[in-house]
């Protein structure tokens, strides 16, 4: 649920991809094919030779420029779908500031106290072993998190209904919905004993 | 589209596939060493300078010259290894990347399940039908299928057309997307514990 753009970095993924797996192949090659190596050769020859040690000063700066641009171009994009990983939590549910005719100030609901009204609200629940609620920024908006890890053998649909009910509770109390994801997973602590018989 | 279907629509796409972030991680690493060691190598040379006595023009020289004087083993296996690491990177971008998981549509709620958690409400499901052991019952989660076996003490004989309709009702409920079938096998060799 975080903000990661994920097109970029499947993109940067499968060009880093082809580009490793065509330079391992082509190396293979040129090592044990006469063949590809007699292509290798006239091919690096015109485009390597002023990197090479008998080329003329002139020629060998401007070559070694190049390469010097190149990578640092390389080197920016990298860092460039690094930094477009992770990140998008928030740390307010609500900032409003009422309508424009009414009394100036600001109106700021913290994520923490979200937090604590549907842990107390759904960590109650009998199927219910270990529970997270965090906010998230999803398409501009605030959007909630609710991972429930139930007990053994819990059915996922009573679990959500009875989440829907306390969502709803929550919809009047900040009077307006807010996006909810809920995420029914596996293992966590105490989700080994089976639920209780009710 | 109504906005709640426009953030269930993405939410729930991104959660039931992988994320690739640390595949991401390992490339942009490889290729933050290629270019630091490209950036190094253009340094040494526009400063007529060498590192452990070696120019970075006589390595590209050499490379030029493969596959003379080069060791065909270390050549060969670097390859293969560079190769290799490409295709594993290459497969995890163009896989599609499906996570064990399941949603369950409902109207205020974007809802993920692990199939995990499906397998182990169906086994109890049947459970509750045949009133067999908690051992007794082993649930597993396909993409479309959820298989659930019994495995009763030897001589016991166990309802099992009760146990599939118990649970193609606790899945009927669930309406999970993809859709799953049921199918509820007894497994023939009986338990002695039991």
């Amino acid at each position: 649920m975080n903000a990661t753009n994920r097109v970029l970095s499947r993109v940067a993924l499968v060009v880093t991809g082809l580009a490793l797996f065509v330079l391992g192949v082509a190396t293979v090659l040129v090592q044990t094919v006469p063949w590809a190596a007699d292509r290798w050769h006239d091919a690096a020859r015109a485009a390597l030779g002023d990197l090479g040690a008998d080329a003329p000063h002139e020629a060998a700066i401007a070559a070694w420029a190049w390469v010097l641009g190149g990578a640092v171009l390389l080197g920016v994009l990298a860092l460039v779908v690094l930094s477009g990983l992770g990140g998008g939590r928030a740390g307010t549910v609500v900032e409003d500031d009422g309508s424009a005719a009414g009394l100036p100030g600001v109106v700021r609901i913290d994520a923490a106290a979200v937090q604590h009204a549907l842990s107390s609200a759904v960590g109650a629940m009998p199927q219910v072993a270990s529970l997270a609620v965090d906010v998230h920024r999803v398409r501009g908006r605030r959007a909630l998190r609710i991972r429930v890890r139930p007990r053994k053998g819990a059915s996922p649909r009573e679990v959500t209904t009875r989440v829907e009910e306390i969502v709803a509770d929550l919809d009047a109390l900040l009077g307006g919905p807010l996006p909810v994801l809920l995420e029914i997973a596996r293992g966590g602590a105490g989700s080994s004993r089976p639920d209780r018989v009710r | 589209m109504t906005e709640h279907d426009a953030f269930a629509c993405r939410v729930l796409r991104r959660e039931t596939h992988e994320s690739r972030s640390v595949s991401t991680v390992v490339a942009m690493l490889l290729l933050l060493v290629v270019a630091a060691a490209a950036v190094v190598a253009a340094v040494l040379v526009f400063l007529d300078q060498r590192v452990v006595g070696v120019d970075p023009r006589a390595v590209v020289d050499a490379a030029v010259a493969a596959p003379r004087g080069l060791d065909p083993t270390v050549v060969v296996g670097v390859g293969a290894v560079v190769a290799f690491v490409g295709l594993v990177l290459l497969a995890k971008g163009l896989l599609p990347g499906r996570r064990p998981r399941h949603t369950m549509p409902s109207d205020r709620l974007a809802v993920v399940v692990d199939d995990e958690v499906l397998a182990s409400a169906a086994a109890r499901a049947a459970r509750g039908a045949t009133r067999l052991g908690p051992d007794a019952v082993v649930g597993t989660v396909g993409r479309r299928t959820v298989d659930v076996v019994l495995r009763p003490a030897a001589g016991v004989d166990v309802p099992a057309v009760a146990a599939k309709d118990a649970v193609d009702r606790e899945f009927d409920a669930m309406d999970v997307v993809p859709a799953v079938h049921a199918r509820v096998r007894v497994q023939p060799t009986g338990r002695v514990d039991g």
